[in-house]
């Protein structure tokens, strides 16, 4: 066990800044299968996310690091244990409140952009509003979009647009309707470096102009360096965390676990 | 390459099971009716082997009339001989027994209908077997009916009927009922109950058996026979039989071999069952071009999905060829499997109907032709990998490097060679269609439809993109974003969409051309009605046609008004056969307007005829042209044309004094008789008269106007019904093709779907957009089927209208409105399964599938 997810108190472990907490884990466990040929993705896990603070949630391939992303998104569940989003366990959610809770106070970005291919930008970035019926609040939405520089590519559809414009419309989709948190899923996995670093420019004003809490996966050092705090899963448990890493310090991290 | 092929189905088992399911539909159909009337015509076979079983030679009248009826085929009848040959055959030597028989093949004379304990006549001859009245035969070898119980009948009164009927009405030994004949209604007494062989009746028929004298009494035949026939004692041979009979009898008489006469007999069934075979056939026929369209659709779109695969086979070195052929072979296989299957449940559905139909028959097993088998087979087999093949070329056109590209499922399609194509067709089948509506060329418009249809699919794309556009702003507009998804996909391939509205398509079309025809049909019958018929009631038989006393007896009663029936009698003009009506021709124009363009009608007398516009022409009659009529009993009267009327809808030929047509016909029976009121009497008094004078004979109707058209529209309606039964066939195929589309396109999207359900979309809303899908595509083909089944409904009505004076045009609209909100509920009904699937789906493993 690692020195720092061994309380068992689910008190918060992110940085004692003095901020709230937007999710944690308690006591998170993931098995797939059973008897021999059991896997544990996630075992015991505690962990505690700050409001209004990016983090990054590092680890080798196998490490639990996309079934932890998919279990507080409350896409996946646990095998034992609890997902906390605000003061919602999501454990007593049933399946329609899961997805008012995905459409309505999460927000996604994925390795491969998901764009609905038949919708417009416009379209695509309102999506999670309009299928909550509501209609998107306008100066946020140009904020949004200006922020993310798609202000002349609304009218255009996925595949009229490059990939680097199609992940700027997923940041936008998933900051207009101000979730608690925004979970990113290698968002910047399918893009060269340069696309790579202005969407990570992106999260991190979102995070710093507005507040936005951000959890996302990655295994590149680089994009680490632009959260708050690097947690380090190895399978299945928190083995290690920075604090205001950099993508130096991370690599350094990382290649003391002997991973590449 | 085989085996690829076999674990490529295996593979895509459920994906390949709705494709099955259209080929196997249409199979089913096809070959259940082969064998249904294949079943039905051995059945009468053995039926007339055994009615002719001991008969060794047949003696009947040498004269014939054959009427042949536009659009109604032919029919032949016979004439009649005396009953005096009996004896003098019976001298012959080489003859063990003669018996005759009222009714023979092709003569209206020999019915009879048992009136059960309810007050109802037993069977419906216009609708299923015959009721049949004939004479009691005591030498075995001429009789096919052996007694079950009781005996033969020996007097007057006495009668014998089938088992079948006595089980149907209960009668039993000792009863006394009454049996409506050509000449009224007689009452008699069971005295014995018969099985026709080991069956309890004759192929459903029931048959009433009475003494010789009276069955030719009831007949209207006294001293006359349909035919004789006779048994030869032991070694004498049919044909030395008929040489002996032949040479004793006049030249008026005609004798052949109890075999020839039955082969007559069953080949008379059989092209009645031809036309019962051909009808069913057009249906199967619709139900298969619908299925190709889905099998069409579906390999185009697994061949779309494995665009990748199908490269990658190219890149490690598989030719064209065998591309193209693993994609044909797969069809074959699907189709052969679906063959197998269809023909199975073809068979079982054949033998469904014939428990349906054959009533108390014994039928003979399933009879499943080796034809049928490679009927069934090569439509199986063949439809499927036609229509496999189009998709099957595109497959083999697969560039290798489609294996590294990662691309669109399926190019969105919009060629423009297609639609300029499509626009061609649509547009020529507009112009032949109104040149052919115009023109009154029925022939034109049905080249004009199949352009149409044809023009119609192959512009589909195009139409699918108007019209999904179009349908789906009222349902953005309700459904919100869910709706607009459903309408997008619906655009996303609007080939796709296309190919799947093109099968319901035809169906909507089919049933809208033919409501808009048969709602003209019925209005112009009305509108006749209306402007013809002068009087206040129709009387009309439901089963074997009026009693031939019932006209005199209207007639001759001083409380009913003016009274003329309608006889129909065939004559021989020349070297052809007519059907000339009898009538009062007094009376007639009293109470139905013949439309007479020159001459007069009231006085054609005993030596006038009055024939219709076209007869004249054809015949090259004018008026005081001299006509001959050979009558059935082989005489023959000369007539003068006096008067030439305007052609009636149904094609009547020519109208003569039914007095001057007695011996035409044993008896003359009215098929209707119209009435009009004695001037004083109200309608309920008149109706009052009638009743009673028509009281016994259930089968009798009374109608006034508004009854006689409320009766054709129930007539209309009931053949309408049927039809509309056997095209839900092919729309049912439809809604597999929409339901295959749709479960294939949610394939395709499984990723897709799973990101709306991860940003929050809810299972009720994918239901919904997948809903909104099938419903507009269901409306496009609802659409476009209603528009061409409307617009060439209308124009085969008016092609037609100029020769057959059906003039009105009618368009059914509440019959349309429910096709209409049927044909998109279709889409409701088919996105169930797709919409369930797709909103089950769990949104981590969708996003994983990439």
């Amino acid at each position: 066990m690692s020195q720092l997810s061994t309380s068992t108190t689910p008190g918060p472990q992110g940085p004692a800044d003095g901020s709230g907490v937007a999710a944690r884990a308690v006591n998170a466990s993931k098995h797939y299968g059973t008897g021999d040929t059991a896997v544990i993705a996630l075992d015991q896990v505690n962990l505690a996310f700050a409001a209004g603070k990016f983090t990054a949630v590092m680890g080798p391939s196998g490490s639990g690091k996309s079934t932890l992303l998919h279990c507080l998104a409350g896409l996946d569940d646990l095998t034992s244990g609890q997902v906390i989003i605000g003061d919602t366990d999501l454990s007593t959610l049933n399946e329609r409140d899961l997805t008012r809770l995905r459409r309505d106070r999460v927000g996604f970005i994925f390795q491969s952009f998901n764009l609905v291919p038949t919708l417009t930008a416009y379209e695509n970035i309102t999506l999670p509003l309009q299928l909550a019926g509501r209609k998107p609040d306008q100066e946020w939405f140009d904020t949004i979009v200006s922020t993310v520089g798609l202000a002349n590519r609304l009218k255009h559809r996925p595949s009229e647009l490059s990939g680097g414009q199609q992940q700027r419309v997923a940041v936008a989709r998933a900051l207009v309707s101000r979730p608690d948190i925004i979970f990113a899923d290698e968002p910047t996995g399918n893009l060269d470096s340069k696309a790579g670093s202005e969407i990570l420019r992106f999260l991190r004003r979102a995070v710093d102009d507005y507040g936005q809490t951000i959890i996302m996966v990655t295994h590149d050092p680089g994009a680490a360096g632009y959260a708050d705090r690097a947690v380090f899963l190895s399978d299945g448990h928190v083995s290690d965390e920075i604090v205001n890493p950099t993508a130096e310090s991370v690599l350094d991290r990382m290649k003391r676990y002997g991973e590449s | 390459m085989f085996r690829t092929i076999l674990a490529n189905i295996s593979r895509r088992k459920l994906r390949l099971v709705a494709t099955g399911l259209a080929v196997l539909l249409g199979v089913a159909f096809t070959s259940g009716t082969l064998v249904l009337t294949d079943t039905l015509g051995a059945t009468f076979d053995n039926l007339f082997s055994d009615v002719y079983h001991g008969t060794d030679a047949v003696v009947r009248s040498s004269t014939v009339v054959k009427v042949s009826i536009e659009g109604a085929g032919s029919g032949t009848t016979r004439g009649l001989i005396s009953d005096t040959y009996v004896p003098q055959i019976a001298k012959i030597p080489g003859v063990a027994a003669v018996a005759g028989s009222v009714s023979a093949g092709g003569t209206s004379s020999g019915y009879a209908q048992i009136v059960g304990k309810n007050g109802k006549a037993l069977g419906n001859p216009n609708r299923g077997a015959p009721t049949l009245g004939g004479a009691w035969v005591d030498s075995p070898a001429l009789n096919p009916y052996r007694l079950y119980v009781g005996r033969a009948p020996r007097v007057a009164g006495e009668v014998v009927i089938d088992k079948y009927s006595a089980d149907q009405t209960g009668y039993v030994i000792g009863n006394v009922f009454e049996v409506l004949t050509p000449t009224g209604t007689v009452n008699v007494k069971l005295v014995g109950i018969a099985k026709f062989g080991t069956s309890d009746s004759a192929g459903g028929a029931s048959q009433v058996l009475f003494t010789t004298k009276q069955a030719q009494l009831v007949n209207g035949t006294p001293g006359k026979f349909g035919e004789i026939r006779v048994e030869a004692k032991p070694g004498v041979s049919q044909q030395q039989l008929v040489q002996d009979i032949s040479k004793v009898l006049p030249s008026t008489t005609q004798t052949i071999t109890g075999k020839a006469a039955a082969k007559e007999q069953q080949d008379r069934i059989k092209q009645g069952l031809s036309f019962f075979s051909i009808f069913l056939l057009v249906f199967a026929a619709v139900g298969l071009v619908v299925g190709a369209f889905i099998i069409a659709n579906t390999f185009s779109i697994l061949v779309a999905q494995r665009t990748r695969e199908l490269a990658l086979l190219r890149a490690l070195g598989a030719s064209r060829r065998q591309v193209l052929a693993s994609v044909v072979a797969e069809a074959a296989v699907v189709g052969a499997i679906a063959s197998v299957v269809g023909l199975g449940l073809g068979i079982v559905l054949s033998q469904a109907l014939l428990k349906l139909i054959a009533g108390g028959t014994n039928t003979t097993a399933a009879v499943v032709k080796p034809t049928t088998i490679v009927v069934a087979f090569g439509i199986g087999i063949g439809i499927t990998v036609l229509s496999a093949l189009f998709p099957a070329r595109r497959a083999s056109k697969v560039a290798p490097v489609a294996a590294m590209r990662e691309t669109e499922a399926e190019p969105v399609s919009g060629r423009p060679l297609r639609a300029l194509v499509g626009a061609g067709f649509l547009l020529l089948g507009i112009i032949a269609t109104t040149f052919g509506a115009l023109g009154k060329t029925v022939g034109l418009v049905g080249l004009g439809a199949a352009l149409c249809l044809i023009g119609a699919v192959t512009f589909g794309p195009v139409v699918a993109t108007i019209l999904g556009r179009l349908l789906g702003r009222p349902a953005r507009a309700l459904g919100g974003i869910s709706a607009q998804l459903g309408e997008q996909n619906v655009l996303r391939n609007p080939r796709r969409t296309s190919s799947t509205a093109s099968a319901l398509m035809i169906g909507v079309f089919l049933v809208a051309g033919i409501s808009v025809f048969a709602a003209s049909a019925l209005a112009s019958i009305n509108k006749l009605i209306d402007s013809n018929f002068k009087g206040q009631f129709v009387v009309e038989s439901t089963g074997n046609g009026l009693p031939s006393t019932l006209l005199d007896t209207l007639t001759n009663d001083p409380r009913v008004g003016t009274v003329a029936g309608l006889s129909y009698v065939p004559v021989q003009v020349g070297k052809s056969g007519l059907l000339a009506i009898g009538t009062n021709p007094k009376n007639l124009p009293e109470v139905y307007d013949v439309q007479v363009q020159e001459g007069n009608f009231t006085t054609i007398g005993l030596t006038g005829l009055a024939v219709s516009r076209s007869t004249a022409k054809s015949h090259n009659w004018s008026l005081g042209s001299k006509v001959v009529l050979t009558y059935l009993n082989g005489t023959t009267h000369p007539f003068t044309v006096k008067a030439i009327f305007k052609d009636q809808p149904f094609r009547t030929p020519m109208f003569a004094s039914d007095k001057a047509l007695t011996g035409a016909l044993p008896v003359l029976q009215s098929q209707v008789i119209f009435v009009a009121a004695k001037p004083g009497q109200t309608e309920a008094q008149s109706r009052a008269v009638l009743t009673q004078l028509t009281a016994d004979n259930p089968t009798a109707k009374v109608n006034n106007a508004a009854q006689f058209k409320d009766e054709q529209a129930a007539q209309m309606a009931g053949l309408l019904k049927i039809i509309y039964a056997l095209l839900a066939f092919a729309v049912i195929i439809a809604v597999f093709g929409v339901v295959n589309t749709l479960g294939l396109s949610i394939l395709e999207r499984t990723h897709e779907l799973g990101l709306l359900r991860a940003v929050g979309m809810s299972r009720k809303q994918v239901r919904t957009s997948i809903r909104v899908e099938a419903v507009l595509i269901a409306m496009t083909g609802t659409v476009v089927g209603m528009v061409l089944g409307i617009g060439l409904g209308a124009a085969v009505m008016h092609s037609i209208s100029g020769s057959s004076n059906l003039t009105a045009l009618a368009f059914p609209v509440t019959t349309l409105v429910i096709v209409f909100v049927l044909g998109s509920l279709v889409g409701v009904l088919a996105a169930i399964l797709p919409a369930w699937r797709a909103a089950r789906l769990d949104p981590l493993r969708a996003l994983a599938m990439e």
